[in-house]
């Protein structure tokens, strides 16, 4: 069968590429091998740890060991360990934005030697940067603050801002969260890669959406939020055109796409998460991931990014999807989505029904894919992680956009959180 | 264990295994079944009805010691004959089942395509009359073969017409699927017999696959072993196709969720025509091995066999290649054995694979797991 339609390869062709999939886990699972051999065990897990305890619900650790400078990241399993400023937090221009390759940066700084803050100066302020944004993330509406920890002479052990080496390869670092958050980034400054002008949309007999506008700055996170039923799913669904707008724009990097066919939308750059997933149960994860990359082989690099950011999936990579947890079906999608760099990502719930273990490890994606400058649309329901990786948001209620603007000043103001979402975080928030 | 020496939770267990690989233990599960039946009833004595002996369990080894000789021939050659007929359903199943899979049409003309194929066969074998009737097999496999190509690319043309004109604007509807597929095959029924005429055509089989070959006793018709060969190598191909092309992977992937197939980038719409027309194509060839297997052709020996082709695919599982290859073979074994011990239950036979297997597991044998219900 010829595949006119450019669904790319032929016989062959796949088979070839999922070797070499197979080929660059297999290296990349020997390293991974030789640095558990060599590495001291106990830290291993910290250094991976990407998201503070706190959204996890963990205790917050009151102390931490401390290296002769009064950094926390300087012990033995501690080595590749690069200082939390060390990633990038400048906000890429408009044509990096569009670019969302494995970060290249945190390659580079982690053959820099750290520089020693004052004692009693975190390193970013020993920099002259912003001090690390370090506000609980909550979980839940009715999670309790814990007392903020005494502040040790110099950096707290922190691991948000450390980079891990995957495996033995030289350059090859799968950068955990940051200390600090990308700069946010005003929805009225930005340029919008997506907007969405008075979208209306029916299913069946049903008005969903009725008038949605929303602009989708380039280069940051933007949180769609609301109550169930709003209409958020079907905010991005309309995107995809999985669900055609009966009224309304959708213009994306200044192209009407409301009347695209789906197919030709995601080729037009956007990564679309479902709230189901949509995991191919029957095909195995390299499957999954290769057809995820439609345009062409998938680079050693991108994929030893995504195992660092997924490991499981290098576990189980000739298994049926099918047979995988929630947990790991929900890394798999993203993945998939991740394979490719797309100007724009559409991710629905992703943290819905996990663990919070798992929940950390979907944070820690997504903040590493943030870092490197992607713009995504995200439908959230948990405050906290929608606080922790968003920088603008929109309100949806009743299939129109409540309220918009910066993530944090919605964070910020209880009463309008209530009054939008009905949400009372008490002192918490 | 992994090979990072980890232990693998997800790793099936004993069981697990054996449930997998049961679709493929039933295959030889009913030659031995039918087997034994045979022998069963080739056990009694000239003068002794089977009850009796049953009563007599001393006897049982000796009779069936004496039996096992005289039917095994019997058995090798309904054996194959049981191959043969379970590759030529599968032919006409197999498009039907992807095309399900898929699209979510259930396409109650698919029988049209089989009788086209038979028919357009029988006017290329026609017009080649001097090679099939040559004793020659090799010229005979050519004028099958070029028979066979024409068909399929008949069939093939008029399953990309009836995508278009008749399944495309029933849409997603199912009872809408139904009413104007069977409109559909009613019209190319009628057609055929605008063409062909209405009265059945005879045909000969070439010369050189008329007779039989004999394998220790055992009368292996050459014909059988060609429907064997071709529903392997088709099997086969569609196998590698499905499992090494990217459009395999599509299709494998769209039959468990087309939305986020073409969410992913693939536009579906070309690939499910293409099945189509594919499938469309393999029942014209089944069409073909059928019509020579019974060297007679009517237009309405589409829509008879329908009913096979239907419980083969709800057998195997909607959308599974491998469960329709498996059912196709099971039912055309239950049948031949069945027709042999006991022909009043050839019919009901095939019923009764149909009720134990949605028994054991309602969806199918290889039913393909849902992505939206991951």
């Amino acid at each position: 069968m010829a595949d006119e339609d450019g669904n790319g390869g032929g016989t062959g062709g796949l088979r070839l590429r999922v070797d070499r999939l197979a080929a660059a886990m297999e290296a990349a699972r020997a390293r991974a091998r030789a640095e558990a051999d060599t590495a001291p065990p106990a830290d291993a897990a910290q250094e991976r740890r990407a998201v503070p305890p706190e959204i996890a619900g963990d205790p917050v650790p009151t102390s931490a060991p401390t290296g002769p400078h009064g950094d926390a990241a300087e012990g033995p399993g501690d080595m590749d360990a690069t200082p939390p400023d060390a990633v990038p937090r400048v906000a890429p221009s408009a044509e990096e934005s569009d670019r969302s390759d494995p970060p290249a940066t945190e390659r580079q700084v982690r053959h820099h030697p750290p520089a020693a803050p004052e004692p009693g100066h975190t390193r970013a302020e020993a920099r002259g940067m912003a001090p690390p944004d370090r506000s609980p993330l909550l979980l839940t509406p009715d999670f309790h603050l814990p007392e903020p920890a005494p502040e040790p002479s110099g950096d707290r052990a922190d691991t948000r801002g450390t980079a891990v080496e995957l495996g033995d390869a030289p350059g090859i670092l799968v950068p955990a969260a940051p200390v600090a958050p990308a700069p946010p980034v005003s929805p009225a400054t930005a340029a919008a890669l997506l907007a969405l002008k008075g979208v209306a949309t029916d299913i069946g007999r049903y008005r969903i959406l009725e008038d949605v506008t929303l602009d989708v700055p380039r280069g940051a996170v933007t949180m769609l939020l609301g109550r169930n039923g709003a209409g958020k799913t079907t905010t991005l669904r309309t995107v995809m055109g999985l669900w055609r707008a009966r009224a309304g724009e959708i213009v994306l990097a200044g192209e009407r796409i409301d009347r695209w066919a789906t197919h030709r939308i995601a080729r037009a750059g956007i990564g679309y998460v479902p709230e189901s997933m949509s995991i191919f149960g029957d095909l195995t994860v390299a499957e999954n991931i290769a057809l995820g990359a439609r345009t062409g082989p998938v680079s050693g690099d991108r994929l030893d990014w995504l195992t660092g950011l997924f490991p499981p999936l290098a576990t189980f990579w000739r298994s049926p999807a099918g047979n995988l947890s929630g947990g790991q079906k929900q890394m798999l999608a993203l993945a998939r989505a991740l394979v490719e760099r797309r100007r724009l990502y559409l991710i629905d719930e992703p943290t819905k029904g996990l663990a919070p273990v798992i929940v950390e490890t979907v944070v820690s994606a997504l903040r590493d894919l943030k870092l490197q400058g992607a713009t995504i649309l995200m439908v959230e329901q948990n405050f906290a992680v929608a606080r922790a990786l968003g920088d603008a948001c929109a309100v949806i209620d009743g299939g129109r956009v409540a309220w918009s603007g910066t993530m944090a000043a919605l964070a910020d103001d209880p009463a309008l959180q209530a009054r939008l979402m009905g949400l009372d975080l008490g002192d918490a928030a | 264990m992994t090979t990072d020496g980890v232990a693998d939770p997800h790793r099936p267990g004993i069981g697990a295994r054996i449930g997998a690989a049961m679709p493929w233990l039933l295959v030889p599960l009913i030659a031995a079944l039918g087997g034994l039946a045979m022998v069963v009833q080739a056990m009694p004595g000239p003068e002794e009805t089977l009850a009796a002996l049953l009563r007599t369990p001393d006897l049982w080894a000796d009779r069936a010691a004496a039996a096992l000789p005289a039917i095994a021939p019997s058995w090798i050659t309904l054996t194959l004959a049981g191959l043969a007929m379970g590759m030529m359903i599968f032919l006409m199943a197999s498009g039907l089942t992807l095309v399900f899979g898929l699209m979510d049409v259930i396409n109650f003309g698919h029988g049209a395509f089989v009788s086209l194929g038979a028919f357009v066969a029988v006017s290329v074998l026609a017009r080649f009359g001097g090679w099939t009737a040559s004793t020659d097999l090799a010229l005979n496999l050519a004028a099958i073969g070029l028979a066979a190509l024409v068909a399929m690319a008949v069939a093939g043309t008029a399953g990309a017409l009836f995508e278009r004109v008749i399944v495309r604007p029933a849409g997603g509807s199912h009872l809408k699927q139904i009413l104007v597929t069977v409109g559909g095959l009613i019209i190319a029924e009628q057609l055929i017999h605008v063409i062909w005429g209405p009265a059945e055509i005879y045909i000969d089989r070439p010369a050189a696959l008329k007779g039989a070959i004999v394998f220790h006793g055992a009368a292996l018709e050459t014909y059988r072993l060609l429907a064997v060969a071709a529903g392997l190598t088709v099997f086969a191909l569609l196998a590698l196709v499905l499992r090494y092309t990217r459009i395999g992977l599509i299709v494998r992937a769209g039959v468990q969720d087309g939305e986020m197939v073409q969410a992913l980038g693939y536009r579906l719409r070309g690939v499910c025509v293409a099945v189509f027309i594919a499938g469309s194509a393999l029942a014209g060839l089944g069409g073909v091995l059928w019509a020579l297997y019974q060297e007679v052709v009517t237009a309405q020996m589409g829509a008879d066999l329908m009913v096979l082709v239907f419980i083969t695919v709800i057998i195997g599982g909607l959308g599974s290649v491998t469960g329709c290859f498996l059912a196709a073979l099971m039912i055309g074994l239950t049948q031949n054995y069945t027709a042999f011990v006991e022909p009043k239950l050839a019919l009901v036979s095939t019923i009764a694979v149909l009720v134990l297997v949605l028994l054991w597991r309602p969806a199918g044998m290889l039913a393909r797991q849902s992505g939206r219900m991951s």
